[in-house]
């Protein structure tokens, strides 16, 4: 129907196009296929592992305690794609994303001394690795198989003398506010994300994978500029709930 | 013209459009809601020779709602990803319209928790709570309440909304009440004006219903009464210690019980005995709660009053 609105020059080489796709359609269809496994092969998550009593270290095991770097506090617009839609939102949000960035982490660097302190507590042989532990730059792991690392942990076995690692993750902290477009979709909420894990250094697997994935909104308006305080104190709130959450399997 | 062209040239005009109705309608507002909450005053003593009324609420029974229990997993984190404005604004509306009365409709889920409440709560009025509030104050001098249409008198006006929350677990009664004080004279522009919230002490009981119907509702309608007392003397020592504020405590993640479950506020504490904590919100509301790990750092005399075992 809308190739009789084009020029007839531009109409026979649509159809000259279109022929030639046809004849080489199995071609694409393969070429899509490939392209589909490949891509959902490489985004297969982790998988939640639970901590059991089985998983826990022994007595005479040595385990490390580490957490990754933090990330900066800042605000995310997920869902507004275009260029014209996220200069939108970003002006719309314009006062809460400066004031995002002025919070602080508060005590989240000491989860691991908090996290390492229970552990004492239990009987076990903790130590705190005090550097923030930058997982992109351990090599990858060559083995694969169901539980296994991607990362390769066992250089840290020899480095602090430890057979296992708990490793916290966190990984976005702010305010996140959901987009379609150039229209929210949700108020703003504090979030804090991240995992939670623990790696035997023998064979790299996981015996601990929890994922945290948090978000609080703000009790009463939201909409206060300049010190927000309904959503500053909703992150306040999201950052106690984070810590709960990663101490908590070890609490039981 | 191109049917693509046209709905390009389309959808660049709704974006322009959308992008400017956005900025404007979306800025953050400026002023805050409770811009007069907690805010500054001289420090006014309350003497015993000194009368006061409180201005009863507009309405006759007392308000009480069951507590709202949030959701904190993280569901909308992704946003949707389309890069179609109309579908966007189809989508926006429809989520809306969907969600439009959604509040009332959990409150009202909420609100269950009150049934077995509802033959003592449903003659319980204003005045009468009022009047065993009062009777548990020891501030100033004479005190009585006054209706809500009754002409400003020539001595201290206290203006309350009180409403009152049962947690969901029934161990717990929460005050919301928002009161404005007068000075005598001054009936148009409140001298203090803020929120006061109180969480009362858990009460571990097997039968939550049964230990607050006891004796027809009495327990309940003296919890209540001592929340609302404590409200109006916590109102009264900001006004006496008005320069309290001048060097607000650097706020602080604490963490109290409310009912059963663990909450957390960030707020400068004033206070901090019998196991409780009297703190300033972020918005300046002033907050009565009981800790969740609670100190020991009062008398035995000091926690022994009643008042000050229940609600600090």
């Amino acid at each position: 129907m809308f190739l009789r609105h084009f020029p007839k020059k531009l109409n026979s080489a649509f159809n000259y196009s279109t022929s030639k796709i046809m004849r080489n359609k199995s071609f694409f269809t393969s070429v899509l296929i490939a392209a589909a496994l490949t891509l959902t092969g490489c985004a297969t998550p982790q998988r939640h592992v639970s901590l059991s009593e089985s998983t826990l270290p022994s007595k005479t095991q040595r385990v490390g305690v580490a957490m990754t770097p933090l990330p900066k506090v800042d605000m995310q617009l997920p869902g507004a794609n275009c260029l014209l839609c996220i200069a939108a939102a970003t002006l719309a949000n314009s006062s809460l994303i400066d004031y995002t960035r002025t919070l602080p982490h508060e005590d989240l660097p000491k989860l691991k001394d908090s996290l390492a302190e229970l552990l004492r507590k239990k009987g076990f042989n903790v130590i705190v690795i005090s550097e923030d532990l930058d997982i992109s730059k351990l090599p990858d792991y060559s083995g694969k198989g169901i539980d296994i690392a991607e990362k390769d942990f066992s250089p840290l076995k020899q480095k602090y003398g430890i057979d296992k690692v708990i490793l916290i993750q966190i990984t976005d902290l702010g305010m996140l506010r959901p987009y379609s477009t150039y229209f929210p979709t949700s108020e703003p909420k504090a979030i804090l994300k991240g995992v939670g894990s623990m790696v035997t250094l023998n064979n790299n697997a996981y015996e601990w994978y929890m994922p945290v994935d948090l978000a609080k909104g703000s009790e009463g308006p939201w909409d206060e500029s300049p010190n927000f305080p309904g959503l500053s104190n909703a992150y306040f709130q999201v950052l106690e709930m984070g810590k709960d959450a990663f101490l908590k399997p070890f609490n039981n | 013209m191109r049917p693509t062209l046209a709905r390009q040239m389309i959808q660049t005009a709704l974006a322009a459009a959308s992008v400017l109705i956005l900025v404007i309608v979306m800025s953050p507002a400026e002023a805050g809601s409770d811009a007069q909450s907690g805010e500054r005053i001289a420090p006014v003593r309350l003497g015993t020779e000194q009368n006061w009324s409180v201005r009863l609420p507009e309405v006759d029974k007392v308000v009480y709602k069951g507590e709202l229990i949030q959701d904190n997993k993280n569901v909308e984190a992704n946003g949707i990803h389309s890069i179609d404005v109309l579908y966007s604004l189809a989508f926006v509306t429809g989520k809306y319209i969907k969600e439009y009365g959604k509040d009332e409709e959990l409150q009202a889920e909420a609100d269950r928790v009150l049934l077995p409440y509802q033959t003592a709560l449903g003659d319980f009025t204003y005045r009468e709570l009022v009047q065993r509030g009062l009777n548990k104050t020891s501030v100033g001098g004479s005190k009585k309440w006054v209706e809500f249409n009754t002409p400003s008198v020539a001595e201290w006006v206290v203006e309350v909304t009180p409403f009152f929350t049962l947690t969901q677990d029934q161990s717990a009664i929460v005050l919301n009440n928002h009161l404005s004080i007068y000075a005598p004279g001054s009936p148009s522009e409140p001298l203090y004006k803020n929120l006061i919230r109180i969480v009362s002490d858990p009460r571990d009981e097997p039968d939550p219903a049964g230990f607050w119907m006891m004796g027809g509702g009495e327990r309940l309608k003296e919890e209540s009464a001592n929340l609302f007392a404590r409200s109006l003397e916590i109102a009264w020592g900001e006004i006496d210690s008005a320069s309290r504020k001048d060097d607000p405590a650097r706020p602080k993640t604490i963490r109290y019980r409310q009912g059963k479950s663990e909450k957390t506020e960030r707020a400068g504490v004033i206070d901090m005995k019998c196991s409780r904590a009297l703190v300033r919100s972020l918005r300046g509301w002033l907050m009565s709660v009981p800790l969740a790990e609670p100190r020991e750092n009062a008398t035995g005399n000091e926690c022994a009053n009643k008042l000050s075992k229940n609600l600090h």
